[in-house]
């Protein structure tokens, strides 16, 4: 003990120099932990349905199973697919078509009543697919007996038209303007500046191609 | 912020006439981009939707006969008397689905936004609802049968799953996975443009989160809720497979599912038009307030 007491006293310990590991699970990570578990359950909720369909569709109904339904679909219902593919992407196509224009004179151009005509053409989004539907088919195939695949197309992009009309907007009045007075400095013209300026720095547009693709290919209502 | 609003600033220096053709160029060009949606929405949705009103006053399927339509109120008075609940079963479903989306939306949308860096691949996953209710509802219906997964996990913890299959909560939750992502896309856009340091400057004055969110976060981000909540009670009074596939009696009695049934199947145009009516009229209040509350955040 007398050597201890002529001794260099110890500072006293601390949480480094007792040697104790730093906390694995402090209050911040735990809430980092479960932010991104439930991220990820919610993820999970949203493809369960499709996974049992898959599920589903591997499993052995009615003297096929597994690939053999593949097969089939893709063989019997080929067309069905082509042809839910080709409306798909002629419905696409016409709603950039049109919402482009559109969105740009609506957040450029000082259109009088911007807000009525803004709520005119989201209008859609707010119908019933149901209801859509029901009207064409009262003043299209009843009243003016008017068929095709034309009207089919135009009314889906009817359908679908605000979904990609409104991050167009989103995403153009985010545009500084800064780069289309550039581009006209430099003898761009308006159409020239479109696909080199102004598209390629549209990235919440993409979302509306996508949302729109998607509402058009899943349209049940109004086919 | 327009371009040739600026350009037409310095009037001392470009002479009158000039100035003349250019805003005569800006109108006219105006009216060129904004023509293709006018007549596409005057072609396939504005004017069917008048004709709709025509037939909705006419009886039955008169409206198709040589002798002419007949006209009367006879089916708004039916609606009235017979259809109501209908359309309160509708409106039920609608606002759960909104309630649901609303509830799990707002953290979602809070993480994604604030905490998440791999948020393409969570966007990538969440347009999986988005292609189609029948999607869903066919998936949740092959969960919930006997054989299915959610069916054999309800079984094992004492539950029969008919108690959930054809019942309100599980039409609710696939409406609610449906609509799901508008409610984040739409909060989450508000929430993107909420400077993180007024988050920050409110916890360094001593607020708790509870506090910070609801004093803060919550007003600045008022519109997106609002409009994320409008948008799904829109796209959800028109619910079709998700009470066919999943839901009971008293879930299938939905406006957009009569409808269907008295117009197609009936053939009783001038009943199943007022119903489109109905829930037209019920779009176009939604539509309103959805401006009024977002008050011009898109277009001002």
């Amino acid at each position: 003990m007398s050597g201890a007491a002529g001794a260099i006293p110890s500072p006293a310990p601390t949480a480094r120099t007792a040697g104790a590991r730093p906390r694995r699970f402090t209050p911040r990570r735990v809430t980092a932990i479960l932010s991104h578990a439930y991220i990820w359950f919610c993820l999970a909720i949203f493809v369960l349905p499709f996974f049992a369909l898959l599920v589903q569709s591997l499993g052995s109904r009615g003297g096929t199973s597994g690939i053999g339904n593949f097969s089939d679909a893709l063989g019997s219902f080929s067309d069905n697919l082509f042809w839910s593919f080709k409306i798909t992407a002629a419905v696409l196509v016409i709603d950039l078509l049109v919402s482009l224009p559109a969105a740009y004179a609506l957040v450029r151009y000082p259109v009088p009543g911007k807000r009525v005509l803004f709520s005119l053409l989201q209008l859609p989004l707010y119908v019933p697919g149901a209801v859509i539907g029901l009207s064409l088919l009262f003043t299209y195939t009843f009243a003016y007996r008017i068929e095709s695949t034309l009207g089919l197309i135009l009314a889906l992009a009817v359908g679908s038209f605000p979904l990609m009309l409104t991050p167009l907007v989103v995403a153009m009045k985010d545009l500084p303007i800064v780069f289309e007075e550039a581009a006209a400095c430099l003898g761009a013209t308006g159409l020239a500046d479109l696909p080199e300026d102004r598209l390629p720095v549209d990235r919440a547009g993409r979302v509306g191609r996508v949302a729109s693709c998607a509402s058009s290919s899943s349209s049940t209502s109004i086919s | 912020m327009t371009t040739e609003g600026a350009s037409l600033a310095p009037a001392g220096a470009v002479a009158v006439p000039e100035l003349a053709r250019r805003a005569r160029s800006l109108r006219l060009r105006t009216a060129l981009f904004l023509i293709p949606a006018a007549i596409l929405g005057a072609l396939f949705l504005y004017a069917p939707l008048a004709l709709m009103v025509d037939v909705s006053l006419t009886t039955g399927r008169s409206f198709l006969s040589a002798s002419g339509p007949v006209y009367a109120l006879d089916n708004y008075a039916l609606m009235i008397e017979r259809y109501i609940p209908n359309l309160l079963v509708t409106i039920e479903l609608a606002a759960l689905a909104m309630i649901v989306d609303l509830v799990f939306g707002f953290p979602f949308a809070y993480i994604l936004v604030r905490r998440v860096h791999y948020r393409d691949v969570v966007r990538a996953l969440m347009v999986f609802p988005m292609f189609g209710a029948l999607y869903v509802a066919f998936g949740m219906r092959f969960l919930l049968l006997p054989n299915g997964a959610l069916g054999q996990l309800l079984a094992a913890v004492g539950i029969p799953n008919t108690a959930f299959l054809f019942s309100m909560p599980a039409v609710v939750f696939a409406m609610s996975i449906f609509t799901f992502p508008f409610m984040v896309m739409s909060i989450g856009t508000a929430l993107s443009n909420v400077d993180p340091t007024l988050e920050e400057a409110a916890a360094c004055l001593g607020a708790r989160p509870w506090q910070t969110f609801w004093r803060v976060i919550l007003p600045l981000t008022r519109a997106g809720v609002v409009a994320g909540m409008l948008l799904v009670f829109g796209w959800s009074i028109g619910v079709f497979a998700e009470p066919l596939l999943l839901g009971g009696l008293n879930e299938q009695r939905t406006l957009a599912w009569t409808l269907y049934q008295r117009g197609v199947i009936s053939t009783d145009y001038g009943v199943s038009a007022t119903m489109g009516i109905v829930l037209l009229v019920v779009a176009f209040v939604v539509t309103y307030f959805s401006l009024r509350f977002s008050r011009g955040a898109l277009i001002e």
